[in-house]
């Protein structure tokens, strides 16, 4: 079972899907996605993971910042700061509609960076797994290209129209805005070993995990989408089950 | 976003498919019971490469048309039907049951249908079998039809070049040649080519087959007034090569003002920049505004 939802603030509706495992819930995830075209070319592996938890027990909701995906606004009006506060509303409707208080969070690209960042300020928190997270906004701007001017003081990066103000957000992006993570398991998965970021943050508590797979969030031209990696999707669902 | 109001809706059986219903808050909703279905671009959710159905849906419903962006069976956050059937009947059926739904609610009654690729031609297949379907929107589907002026302008154009005429001049490749074969026509239809870079598939109806076929289909649109907007992009740039091609191709009907096509010399596939969505958006919107103006304008789509 699942439903289909837009939940948050007035205005500000976000879009969830909320996977309703059979009988008695085991646990609660909520799955935090990449950004841009990241996101586009991972949506098909955030759902099979998401279906694979659900199989097992499991209450996940999937949902998209403001501005991406079907929630509000456009790409020109997010930032970081509001990320983080949607990821809070997001717990906050996980945790409503499964009636369970502690929340495991995964989050991949960009979302892992958004999900260490808001689990300090989430209380009970129980696994916080960072999937090949950004953590060097320089690094993340070379990989999508330079950003290139467009009209009224916009930017195109990654295809998507942004302000410049958003860019250099991006730019100063560092691990160390994820020192504030907190919860009772922190696991970083690593599946790019030939990626140019440096090492992953080293969090208190947490551990890394090396599995090379193929990355979800890069596009099979054949497809327009991401291959699903399995060994990393069953990786997670055995971490968090 | 403040101008139009956006709901999640489930439908068909077991309501297992999902859409996003886009609707105008101010001006009123129009009363002539048009709304626009977004199908996917091939296997990309329905926000569409680059949120592209996102800001088309709210850009379309602004306007005073209502817009369903959907995820076809088995695609985004839509399950399969489980009919047995295979992923192109799947997809008439979830067609099908998005009009059935947006019937129900009372939001309309005839439909547009916007398709990318393998969305239009499933827009081109839906409007063949669903009178319901006033108008399709079809870009870069994967059949383009070719006539003896494009198989023409194929040979001439590279051969305008400066290198290819330094060859052609000192006997490094026949021209007259090259030429002579491209301008033989390869059937009795003489007008039908495969988009792919292979030969024809071997099995299957044969490409005048497929070329009466779609005429029998494109005949009957203008007999119930259906209109078309055929947008082509770079990615056919080397087939699909002058304006009038599509009606050149059919010289047998007369598609009047029926058929409006655009070409997009300069947009990528998916729209992947930023420009190329915003012109995709503004002629889409003007078609939209111009061809189906609500009840009380000219027009020419709401008096068929």
């Amino acid at each position: 079972m699942a439903a289909a939802l837009f939940f948050g603030p007035p205005g500000r509706q976000l879009y969830g899907y909320h996977h309703v495992p059979r009988g008695a819930p085991t646990s609660a995830v909520l799955l935090c996605p990449p950004w841009g075209r990241e996101y586009q070319y991972a949506h098909r592996t955030l759902s099979v993971l998401a279906g694979r938890l659900q199989a097992r027990g499991v209450h996940v909701l999937r949902f998209d910042y403001s501005g991406t995906g079907d929630s509000w606004g456009d790409s020109t009006q997010g930032d970081f700061q509001s990320w983080v506060d949607d990821l809070e509303h997001a717990v906050q409707e996980l945790r409503l509609a499964s009636g369970l208080p502690l929340v495991d969070l995964v989050g991949l690209r960009l979302g892992g960076y958004l999900a260490a960042r808001a689990s300090g300020r989430i209380p009970n928190i129980r696994t916080l797994v960072l999937w090949d997270p950004v953590t060097h906004g320089g690094v993340w701007i070379e990989e999508m290209g330079a950003p290139e001017a467009f009209a009224s003081g916009l930017v195109e990066l990654g295809d998507l129209l942004v302000t410049e103000e958003f860019v250099e957000e991006v730019r100063s992006l560092r691990p160390e805005h994820m020192e504030e993570a907190h919860a009772h398991e922190t696991i970083c998965l690593i599946t790019q070993e030939d990626h140019d970021y440096p090492d992953p943050p080293t969090l208190p508590g947490s551990r890394t995990d090396h599995l090379p797979q193929p990355a979800p969030w890069r596009e099979d031209a054949s497809i327009w989408s991401g291959k699903v990696p399995p060994d990393a999707v069953k990786r997670i669902v055995e971490w968090l089950t | 976003m403040a101008d139009v109001k956006e709901t999640v809706q489930t439908f068909g059986p077991s309501r297992r498919l999902v859409g996003i219903l886009t609707r105008p808050a101010e001006p009123e909703p129009r009363t002539d019971g048009l709304a626009m279905v977004i199908l996917n671009a091939g296997i990309i959710h329905r926000t569409g490469p680059n949120r592209l159905h996102v800001r088309l849906a709210r850009s379309i419903a602004t306007g005073g048309t209502p817009t369903f962006r959907i995820d076809l069976p088995g695609i985004g956050d839509s399950g399969t039907l489980g009919s047995g059937g295979s992923a192109v009947e799947e997809a008439m059926a979830g067609i099908g049951a998005a009009l059935d739904e947006l019937e129900r609610l009372g939001v309309a009654s005839r439909f547009l249908v916007f398709g990318l690729c393998s969305g239009a031609d499933l827009s081109f297949m839906a409007a063949t079998v669903d009178p319901r379907i006033s108008g399709i929107v079809l870009i870069d589907p994967n059949r383009i039809f070719a006539t003896w002026k494009s198989r023409l302008i194929q040979v001439v154009r590279p051969a305008m070049r400066p290198t290819v005429w330094f060859r052609a001049m000192t006997g490094r490749y026949g021209l007259l040649r090259r030429l002579s074969q491209r301008l033989r026509p390869e059937s009795a239809a003489d007008a039908v080519e495969s988009a792919g870079d292979g030969p024809a598939p071997a099995a299957g109806p044969s490409e005048g087959e497929i070329h009466d076929q779609v005429q029998a289909a494109l005949q009957a649109f203008m007999d119930r007034g259906v209109q078309i907007l055929y947008i082509i992009t770079r990615h056919y740039r080397s087939e699909y090569v002058y304006r009038r091609q599509f009606h050149d191709a059919f010289p047998d009907i007369d598609l009047g003002d029926q058929v409006e096509v655009e070409i997009m010399p300069t947009a990528h596939h998916t729209f992947t920049r930023a420009s190329s969505r915003e012109l995709l958006q503004a002629t889409v919107t003007r078609w939209v505004e111009a061809t189906w103006a609500p009840a009380g304008r000219d027009n020419a789509g709401s008096t068929s």
